[in-house]
């Protein structure tokens, strides 16, 4: 699915790790960690083509177009929920219908015409999940950059699931996050991936006690 | 890869959209155009009558100004709230997204000058029989004022001082659209051959919307990143 050969990530003169040779399969769900500044956010920012500072090679089975939630939620402040979901919804070509459904699982029914400035963080972050219910990406490697952040502990076991279901029907999942996966399920499929001193390294069967 | 039609799409549909929830930039801009006119006037008082020349540059300068007021606001909200960046990722291009901006805010620009240039015009003495040539003038000139515009704010995006940055930027860019713009008026009012003028701003304004939304694109990108 995703191959990587002497790939590194730089910034500005900087290398943020050294070179990383490795092959992930689809249906690899892979988080990864490692310190502040390591590259982890620059690394998923290369792999969605925003970001040039690499060197070394990195290819995608079938070239395929990767769905990327970074950081920022590319929301407009002027727009309501609804328009932002439906602007969000026309950037990855998916069709409105769902919209409806994919409100009502993750508990934003009701605030379809709340301006987002209005919103709580949380609310705002499950906006920009919101596309990763629709089955047009399920065929897509998905690239999510914290996406547990803000989020209350249930639309965080409720993404951590979606994350499950989607690499076991031959997705495939990158993330970052700084905290461990709370589904016992979903921490046996991680395939962890250190951006550490002294080399990178892929930890498939990580002992989290 | 999004194919070319389907990118503009969903621009049309995003820029209609902001269109009409950021109304506010355009009323601030005309009402801008508006009030400043109508005040020169008042200033100048009863007995002092302005050549039609001066009046025309004025008017120039009033849009020049208008436009940039409206322009403050097209990209920064876009670039801070991370939209460039999903738009990237989906490997769309910024080119388009840009040439589609320009082009609505144009429209838009353009169809509120045809209802203020005849008032502000009127206001400072230009001759009624030179309103419609100064009209065609100024929606053809006001494309290549908004993509000078768009391209000074797209340099200078993401920077702290941006607005001052922009407006030297952009003033020196203005100044040919602006000097055949009101030159194609002035021929006409020395009973001159207009066209000639009249065609090398079109030319201008047909160059500024070709080049300027890849400039946007290239320098936004480099931000992104």
């Amino acid at each position: 699915m995703l191959s990587f050969n002497s790939f590194s990530v730089i910034r500005g003169e900087k290398t943020l790790f050294k070179p990383l040779s490795v092959n992930f399969r689809s249906g690899d769900l892979v988080q990864l960690v490692g310190p502040n500044g390591r590259g982890k956010t620059s690394l998923l920012r290369v792999l969605a083509g925003i970001f040039s500072g690499f060197e070394g090679q990195f290819s995608w089975l079938d070239e395929q177009v990767p769905v990327y939630l970074g950081h920022k939620t590319g929301l407009h402040p002027g727009m309501n929920l609804l328009e932002n979901m439906q602007q969000l919804f026309n950037l990855y070509n998916l069709e409105h219908e769902l919209i409806d459904s994919i409100l009502l699982k993750l508990g934003l029914m009701g605030y379809e015409s709340t301006p987002v400035t209005r919103l709580s963080a949380g609310q705002t972050r499950k906006i920009t999940l919101a596309p990763l219910f629709h089955p047009a990406l399920h065929q897509k490697p998905w690239l999510l950059d914290e996406p547990f952040t803000s989020l209350d502990q249930e639309t965080c076991l409720l993404i951590e699931g979606l994350c499950l279901e989607h690499a076991e029907r031959g997705g495939f999942v990158m993330m970052t996050s700084h905290q461990n996966c709370l589904r016992e399920d979903v921490r046996e499929k991680i395939t962890l991936l250190q951006l550490e001193e002294p080399e990178p390294q892929v930890i498939e069967d990580y002992d989290y006690e | 890869m999004t194919s070319i039609r389907n990118d503009i799409r969903v621009a049309l549909s995003r820029e209609w959209l902001l269109l009409r929830r950021q109304s506010t930039h355009l009323i601030n801009g005309f009402c801008f155009f508006l009030l400043v006119g109508l005040i020169y006037q008042i200033m100048l008082g009863p007995n002092l009558v302005m050549p039609q020349g001066v009046g025309l540059c004025v008017l120039w300068v009033l849009s020049l100004l208008s436009i940039l007021l409206i322009a403050e606001g097209w990209l920064a909200t876009d670039l801070k709230s991370g939209f460039y960046e999903i738009w990237l990722s989906q490997g769309r291009s910024l080119w388009l997204l840009f040439a589609v901006k320009l082009f609505m805010q144009w429209l838009v620009i353009a169809m509120l000058m045809l209802c203020f240039v005849p008032i502000v015009g009127f206001q400072i003495g230009i001759d009624m029989q030179y309103i419609p040539l100064t009209l065609m003038a100024m929606v053809i000139s006001s494309l290549a004022m908004v993509c000078f515009c768009g391209f000074g704010v797209a340099v200078t995006a993401g920077q702290t001082s941006g607005g001052l940055l922009t407006a030297i930027l952009v003033l020196p860019l203005n100044i040919p659209p602006m000097i055949f713009g009101a030159g194609a008026v002035m021929e006409q009012m020395q009973a001159y051959d207009y066209w000639p003028v009249l065609m090398l701003l079109t030319a201008i304004s047909l160059g500024a919307i070709m080049l300027i939304p890849a400039v946007m694109g290239f320098s936004v990108k480099i931000l992104v990143e």
